[in-house]
């Protein structure tokens, strides 16, 4: 294939920069209700605020964080699917808005959370699959069946899958038709939206074990978005946790989970619940609830909730993401001389 | 001890243009005074079924063919409409899994637990209005006076849950049923909505069936679990001998698919859970077990193997307690 030769012509120096790094990124959303009237300026809600990160090739980047942390909008910033207001997303050290479609698409895919909804239920399998190919490569009909029945074969489905309807799968198989549209061009870099969150504990097994391998075989970069901590544990090399649209904490999972240094990351791991009824779980769960994004509080967007605030600074100031050891961590309990200026 | 609940042989038909789904065969399980107890499984496994049927919420096409559903030794099948509607709220109450779907919405929520407590106690209003007061604070709702003149719209997803749950605590019910009360909230919240089902729990003796499909959940919540597939209990026991020493194939290769650190790879179920309008004749879980002989082609019968543990398998297994991080 073209697209392994691609890799091939990358310089070294090339493949050490990370295949995606996004820098103070920050997305805005104007909110308009019935009550604002035209003359007025709508409040704003801030999405994605300052997040960086960066995401290797053959690495898969785990971000989590609860619902309306901003996640699934960097999922869609870093597709290119919107732009953002601020900072900048690279992708191959070149930003992400001056490729063309043309150009990003093939090296950039998604899978995305509902099965039930990404996939068209009036075309065949092979349509959905084949698609790209028909836009992105000038290969003819007969190469085409070829290569979408390669890549079914490859996501566990059979040759005579090929003219079915979604409607037709269970939602394992359907997440494996979305996995193999994805996968056709052969891309470099894969947005996985909670894959398997709509689908249950047997089929959640077989879906991740076959993203793993695929990961490791393609040599693919993914950022792989879960709400699921346990999940994130299993299979991400380094994780991110977003809280109101902000990044907390970043670093190498294992690290990250043996010893969290943000509380709210320290809170997430104590209340997801394990498989373990010996577990004691002396830790008080969270109070109150995530503030609204709309009137974000001054200072730390946690400190609200925060069991270790400290009174008097964090909210006042708002903490930045420095470096701790391997990771980097958005709190003033770690970065006490920050704190005081 | 009396069990508070017990449902026996419960079968529960739905006729569909496709053919009849043999939704629930003979599930049969009892709940004790004060006891929790967990109801796992994957989609389509029962275990909503079954607490519908608790509660007579099963309406055309299905229809409950047989079996007997005793609250207190009163069999609740034989109750009609009418009847159930004092049952509900009393003595049994529900929590669903999306409240802002289950509440009324054209109801302020001080309304609807007044109204649950004057119909459920025949309070007047003024004292339904205390009682309401009350609970919403005992249910972790600070702001409670406001709360009584908010309509459900008005709540997030952890607020409504705990009117829901206030609900139940209205009507004095000695029973909780919740299908997969936290599915629809963020962990955090699910965490606070969990310890205070626990402390309502102990505080007021009552039990609580939770529907979950999550192990995690009825791990760290429930005394006892249930574990269900195809519309059959396979495995029922005390929680930790469930998670140490599962005794069903099925149970075994349901944790072991959980992802767990330390784990490089997860062990998958192959094949689907079968159709049940033509499901395997004998175990339903035959044709995607490794253990599966010719005898299993035969209805295995839920056989205690210790006090209080019981397994529908011909072939149970006794895995050793798996190493835990």
């Amino acid at each position: 294939m073209t697209e392994k030769a691609r890799k091939q012509t990358e310089s070294p120096a090339q493949d050490a920069d990370p295949l995606i790094d996004v820098r103070g990124l920050g997305m805005s959303f104007p909110v308009r209700n019935s009550a604002s009237l035209p003359w007025e300026t709508p409040p704003v809600v801030r999405a994605v605020n300052n997040v960086s990160m960066a995401i290797r090739a053959n690495e898969i980047f785990g971000l989590a964080g609860e619902s309306g942390c901003g996640k699934s909008t960097v999922a869609r910033l870093v597709m290119g699917l919107i732009d953002p207001t601020e900072g900048e997303i690279r992708f191959r050290s070149r930003p992400i808005q001056d490729y063309s479609a043309s150009e990003i698409r093939p090296r950039v895919q998604m899978v995305f959370q509902d099965p039930y909804t990404s996939l068209n239920p009036r075309r065949t399998i092979g349509r959905i699959v084949g698609d790209p190919l028909i836009i992105h490569t000038g290969m003819n009909a007969s190469q085409r069946r070829e290569r979408v029945m390669q890549v079914l074969n490859r996501v566990g489905l059979a040759d005579y899958h090929y003219d079915r309807y979604p409607h037709e799968f269970s939602g394992g198989q359907r997440q494996r038709i979305a996995i193999a549209r994805a996968l056709i061009l052969d891309p470099e870099f894969l947005v996985l939206d909670e894959p398997t969150s709509a689908l249950d504990v047997s089929v959640q097994a077989v879906i991740l074990n076959m993203i793993l391998e695929l990961q490791a075989e393609m040599q693919l970069g993914c950022l792989f978005i879960t709400h699921d901590l346990n999940l994130m544990r299993f299979l991400a090399h380094r994780t991110g946790v977003m809280y109101l649209g902000q990044m907390v904490e970043v670093g190498p999972t294992q690290d990250l989970f043996d010893d969290p240094l943000h509380p709210y990351t320290r809170a997430l791991i104590d209340a997801t619940p394990q498989p373990d009824p010996d577990r004691v779980n002396a830790q008080v769960p969270l109070e109150g609830e995530i503030p609204s994004n709309i009137n974000r509080p001054t200072g730390c967007a946690f400190a609200s909730r925060c069991p270790v605030r400290i009174d008097g600074t964090c909210e006042r100031v708002e903490p930045e993401l420095k470096p701790v050891g391997s990771r980097l961590v958005a709190c003033h309990l770690h970065h006490p001389a920050e704190a005081s200026t | 001890m009396e069990p508070l609940l017990e449902v026996r042989d419960l079968k529960i038909n739905f006729y569909t243009y496709r053919g009849v789904v043999k939704a629930l065969e003979g599930v049969r399980f009892s709940i004790g005074q004060g006891e929790s107890v967990g109801l796992v499984g994957e989609t389509g496994c029962g275990k909503s079924v079954t607490a519908r049927a608790i509660m007579g919420f099963v309406e055309p096409p299905g229809k409950i063919e047989s079996g007997e559903i005793l609250l207190e030794k009163d069999d609740l099948l034989k109750y009609s409409e009418r009847d159930m509607r004092k049952i509900r709220g009393r003595k049994i109450s529900f929590i669903f899994q999306e409240p802002k779907k289950a509440l009324d919405p054209t109801a302020t929520v001080g309304n609807q637990l007044m109204e649950a407590a004057t119909v459920a106690r025949g309070m007047d209003r003024a004292a339904a209005q205390a009682l309401a007061l009350e609970t919403l604070e005992q249910v972790g709702l600070g702001d409670a006076q406001r709360v009584m003149q908010s309509y459900s719209f008005e709540l997030s997803g952890g607020m409504a849950q705990r009117v829901m749950i206030a609900m139940g605590m209205v009507g004095g019910s000695r029973l909780m049923i919740a299908d997969e009360p936290t599915s629809a909230l963020d962990v955090s919240i699910q965490a606070q909505i969990l310890r205070l089902l626990g402390e309502i729990r102990s505080k007021q003796n009552s039990s609580l069936l939770l529907i979950t499909h999550d192990l995690g959940v009825a791990a760290e919540n429930c005394d006892r679990i249930i574990v269900m597939y195809a519309g059959r209990i396979v495995e029922s026991g005390p929680v930790r001998e469930i998670f140490r020493e599962p005794a069903h194939p099925y149970t075994v290769k349901l944790l072991n698919a959980l992802p767990a650190p330390g784990k490089t790879r997860l062990e998958a179920i192959p094949g689907m859970v079968p159709d049940l309008v033509d499901p395997p004749a004998g175990c339903r879980f035959s044709n995607r077990c490794d253990r599966a002989s010719e005898a299993c082609s035969k209805l295995p019968p839920l056989a205690q193997i210790g006090p209080d543990h019981a397994v529908a398998c011909i072939h149970p297994m006794r895995v050793p307690a798996k190493a835990e991080t």
